[in-house]
């Protein structure tokens, strides 16, 4: 996992329960949202996240985040 | 096992007779399916070999580029059905690579989806540089997998995903 990769996912964790758009993640991070987007996909499948339809706890827009996968 | 390598084994079976060979009903092979090709550019890697692995246990003969300049070079020697373009690439993008591919004869009927984390204003550039689709990173492999299906079923109805 790239060092971006491995700050969205503890970004991620440590929001929880709120989740965070792409938009507001990256800026959050201090990183362009395209560039995590880039790395969604492998803290989606190496950093143990999933990707749900929620409302941003910040911009209150909807739309896809990441979020903490649930262990049954 | 000296006696195994003897002439006896060696020689040619005789042929059978004609009589006997066209009574037999004749086994009609199964033409074998040629997996279908995909290239895949991205210059993140993680993403490129994860999917590369997706699509390969899938069935698809996968070929990967990581710049705008090995996708085209790819494509030209490989002519895929699909080709998953990423748009932020080292030396040529993709928007770049996408007209480059389209402008050459071979490579009319390749279908291009364009995933990218670029917002979706990009799209109109993306598809009227060539792209058949425009997708948004993330985009889980399997989802990937059902807009490269689609597309290839668009393309020719009786073709199916390859794993089946």
């Amino acid at each position: 996992m790239t060092p971006l990769a491995q700050r969205i996912v503890g970004a991620v964790h440590q929001n929880s329960p709120h989740p965070y758009c792409f938009a507001c993640l990256a800026a959050q991070q201090g990183a362009k949202e395209h560039d995590v987007r880039a790395v969604a996909l492998i803290a989606i499948t190496r950093g143990g996240l999933q990707l749900v339809r929620r409302i941003c706890s910040r911009c209150h827009r909807s739309g896809e985040t990441l979020a903490p996968q649930k262990v049954a | 096992m000296l006696k195994a390598c003897s002439g006896k084994w060696d020689m040619a079976p005789e042929p059978r007779p004609l009589e006997q060979s066209s009574a037999r009903p004749q086994r009609r092979r199964r033409p074998t399916r040629r997996p279908p090709v995909i290239l895949l550019a991205d210059d993140t890697t993680d993403s490129r070999d994860l999917y590369a692995e997706y699509f390969e246990t899938r069935g698809f003969s996968v070929v990967t580029a990581r710049d705008g300049t090995g996708a085209v070079q790819a494509a030209l020697e490989h002519v895929p059905e699909v080709i998953v373009m990423d748009l932020a690439m080292p030396q040529i993008d993709g928007l770049t690579a996408i007209q480059r591919i389209k402008a050459d004869a071979r490579l009319q009927q390749t279908r291009v989806i364009v995933l990218t984390g670029y917002h979706f204003a990009l799209e109109r550039s993306a598809l009227e540089a060539g792209a058949d689709l425009f997708l948004r990173k993330p985009c889980l492999p399997e989802r990937l997998e059902l807009h490269v299906n689609g597309l290839r079923q668009e393309q020719n109805p009786d073709r199916g995903t390859p794993a089946t």
